[in-house]
């Protein structure tokens, strides 16, 4: 074999090595890119104080609480209302979105369980609601809106829970107790749709 | 991009190491010491040193200049010494025909004798002592090129500190320099194809591995030319594209022991 043919043969196995290393390189970079991502959007779960923040402005809600947490569990399940409202408050109902497609059930409890916050409590009831554990998503929509009682996401879950579990009249005075502060036209319709027997 | 006859042939031929001043190639970076050296000879002088790293193109400005000068009293040597002896028998055999004791006869001679002296980083104090001597008696001047390196700069401090009338320093080229060098010559061969087909990405590539050293760029390209014409003349369907396939560089690179693999 001629000395140059050798060559191109070294060659050859440079440019194989040249090329492994780049893709070595770039799927370490992938890699690490995804899991800043990853960790971004875990993150971004953290609350500001791990805490609920109690405000007292909001009276009934404390009511609605205390009846909840005393309630059984229902079977009844009447019809449907109308789609979500739209929000009053700015927190962070695009978290939930991403999040969801992200994380499965019990990757949020453990998630909640080390980083509590107001929209994975709102996720995991979310979660239970679609799974039609209604009791469940009462309850964790009572956990978020321990860290804020303004927060419209968590008094909607609430209303619709109890909705499902046959408690119509809870649900619609929870819902005319948040439009007395929050004239949100996402509660309303939804408020409206319970009146009217629509199925949620 | 090929006729039939096999161009890469030609064109590794026209960079073989040469010594023939017509080949020189002006770039930037040395056409100004040329212009500078070709005036400094009309000035009183007694040294005028050449310096830059070993493949920049000394040997070839000095030849080039001793061509462009054309002149019977300027003298080119280009291969060192290495004893007194020698130097003094070839500089009188070639000064005055027969060998006679120099600074004597220079002292009664009329006559300023120009020397050009390559590779005097490797001369040894003796012969250097022997030069300054010369050049003391008014009869002699000399043009040194010499490597740029600690040992050298030592020797030009010791022996020439203070009859140095100018330091001439070449650099290597960059890489549009290096470009229109190739170009150049490829041009001066008329092949013209393969110039155009030396582009900017071709050249830095050229430049990476060679850093800008001449002597290193044309043993390069003699490779790189040689493996094309291989290659060309023995598996033609693998030569088929305008330019020169960056594979072939880098093959030249690996034959040369600039990149390893």
């Amino acid at each position: 074999m001629h000395e140059y043919e050798l060559l191109e043969k070294r060659w050859q196995k440079y440019r194989y090595k040249k090329l492994l290393v780049k893709g070595l390189f770039t799927t370490a970079l992938i890699a690490l890119a995804s899991l800043l991502l990853t960790w971004k959007s875990v993150s971004k779960f953290e609350p500001t104080s791990p805490k609920a923040k109690v405000t007292n402005y909001l009276a009934p809600s404390l009511d609605f609480e205390k009846h909840l947490l005393a309630k059984k569990t229902a079977q009844s399940r009447p019809s449907k209302p109308s789609q979500p409202i739209k929000k009053a408050k700015k927190p962070n109902t695009s978290h939930l979105a991403i999040s969801a497609t992200k994380l499965t059930l019990p990757q949020m409890l453990q998630n909640y369980k080390k980083h509590p916050s107001i929209d994975l409590a709102n996720m995991i009831a979310n979660e239970y609601y679609q799974q039609k554990e209604y009791q469940k998503a009462m309850k964790w929509a009572i956990k978020a809106n321990e860290f804020d009682k303004e927060n419209e996401q968590s008094w909607i879950l609430y209303a619709k829970s109890a909705y499902k579990l046959g408690q119509k009249q809870k649900a619609i005075n929870a819902l005319k107790i948040y439009l007395r502060k929050h004239p949100s036209k996402r509660v309303k319709k939804l408020l409206s749709q319970m009146m009217q027997k629509d199925s949620l | 991009m090929h006729n039939n006859e096999n161009i890469y042939k030609a064109a590794k031929e026209i960079f073989y190491e040469s010594s023939d001043p017509k080949d020189f190639v002006a770039i930037d970076s040395n056409i100004v010491q040329l212009e500078s050296l070709k005036s400094s000879i009309a000035d009183r002088f007694k040294f005028i040193l050449l310096t830059g790293e070993p493949g920049v193109g000394k040997s070839m400005l000095l030849r080039r200049a001793h061509y462009e000068l054309g002149n019977d009293e300027i003298m080119l040597i280009d291969h060192p010494f290495f004893s007194l002896q020698e130097l003094q028998k070839e500089l009188s055999q070639r000064l005055f025909g027969k060998e006679v004791d120099l600074l004597q006869t220079a002292k009664e001679s009329q006559k300023v004798f120009t020397i050009f002296l390559d590779e005097v980083q490797l001369y040894g104090d003796e012969l250097l002592e022997y030069l300054r001597l010369l050049s003391d008696t008014q009869r002699f001047r000399f043009v040194l090129a010499l490597h740029t390196d600690k040992q050298s700069e030592k020797l030009q401090q010791k022996h020439f500190s203070t009859r140095t009338y100018k330091t001439l320093h070449l650099t290597p080229p960059n890489w549009q320099e290096l470009q229109i060098y190739i170009q150049k010559k490829l041009l001066h061969a008329s092949l013209n194809d393969i110039a155009r087909g030396i582009d900017a990405k071709r050249t830095k590539k050229i430049h990476h591995f060679t850093k800008g050293n001449l002597r290193q760029t044309d043993k390069f390209l003699a490779t790189l030319f040689d493996i094309l014409d291989f290659f060309y003349t023995n598996y033609p369907s693998k030569i088929d594209t305008q330019k020169i396939p960056v594979k072939y560089i880098e093959m030249s690179a690996i034959h040369l022991g600039l990149l390893r693999a």
